[in-house]
């Protein structure tokens, strides 16, 4: 049994990279949000320490307990402090996630079960369909809407999530450190194929945007 | 000092974290509404009508706690002293969650 609990343990952890992990970040906003997870885990983990030991003391044989130090020294101020702290992370790196400043701009167009694109190409604005291109480097704002029930955007190694909603046009901040494919898919569940409304971002180099697009959905 | 009912004392007890409650659905309401109305843009004073907003249910809940601390001790007696623990949860979830809107961007 404890064998196979330990092998089980890198097929749990395998789940922790990938083209869809949070925690395989790409690009800055990502690398910010990749942080911000692992200090809620060390921040839950010390919680959790923190029971766990209470329970064992339990188990031991019954002794006398200073009742105030484990309710208000640890229950009330120590939870507190971790609580305050992960807050100030989560503000702090929500604030740096958000669009300020200039960025090339985007549009993402999500309808069931798929997504469009609108950006720079070397002959005007171009449109296409499940691939969405932007330049590695530099901060791209995705402007989002819907045509018909509310879709999510998300690229996890590029960034954080932003809902599509119909009647509205949303604004997500994301970038790639580097040239590459990223894969996105839709994150609200959205209807019987929302499980296949995937698309991809090709982050191309600096030197080499706008990429030449022919046609609708092609590759440069 | 005169005696104070079951359902009374559960009054006094519950009145700190539904005050936090109260503000927050308000500010939470509030929140939307104002950014769809583009009331960051707007100051009122040091603040945005947008801040303001948020903030304004919080004080009320924050003093309301600190009115119904005064009179606690004298209302219930002994029985005080959990409602008087409630009506200080009540008065620091609300500086607490409300603390952020002062400085975090609200839309």
């Amino acid at each position: 049994m404890k064998c196979a609990a330990l092998a089980a343990v890198p097929l749990v952890l395998s789940g922790c990279t990938g083209p869809l992990s949070t925690l395989s970040p790409s690009g800055p906003i990502a690398q910010d949000i990749a942080w911000l997870w692992w200090a809620l885990l060390a921040g839950a983990a010390l919680l959790a320490l923190m029971v766990f030991v209470l329970v064992a003391l339990g188990f031991g044989r019954p002794r006398e307990v200073a009742e105030g130090r484990w309710v208000f020294g640890m229950g009330v101020w120590f939870s507190l402090a971790v609580l305050t702290l992960t807050l100030a992370g989560a503000l702090w790196i929500g604030e740096r996630m958000l669009p300020h400043g200039p960025a090339l701009e985007v549009h993402a167009h999500a309808r069931q079960w798929s997504w469009s694109f609108t950006h720079p190409g070397t002959t005007g604005r171009t449109e296409t369909e499940g691939v969405l291109h932007i330049p590695a480097g530099r901060p791209v704002d995705v402007l989002l809407t819907s045509s018909d029930v509310i879709h999510s955007f998300w690229v996890p190694q590029l960034g954080g999530k932003m809902d599509a909603i119909p009647g509205r046009q949303n604004r997500l901040r994301i970038e790639a450190a580097r040239p590459g494919t990223y894969e996105g898919l839709c994150a609200e569940f959205c209807g019987l194929e929302h499980a296949s409304m995937r698309f991809e971002v090709i982050a191309h180099d600096p030197a080499a945007w706008p990429p030449l697009l022919t046609m609708e959905g092609s590759r440069p | 000092m005169r005696q104070v009912g079951g359902m009374v004392w559960l009054g006094w007890l519950i009145a700190g974290p539904t005050a936090w409650a109260g503000a927050f659905s308000v500010a939470y309401g509030l929140h939307g509404l104002g950014c769809e109305l583009g009331w960051p843009a707007l100051d009122v004073g040091p603040l945005s009508l947008q801040r303001m907003a948020i903030a304004l249910p919080s004080l009320a809940a924050i003093l309301l706690c600190l009115v119904l601390l005064s009179r606690v001790k004298a209302t219930l007696g002994p029985e005080a002293g959990l409602p008087r623990l409630g009506l200080w949860i009540g008065l620091i979830a609300t500086l607490y969650t409300m603390a952020p809107v002062l400085v975090a961007t609200s839309c």
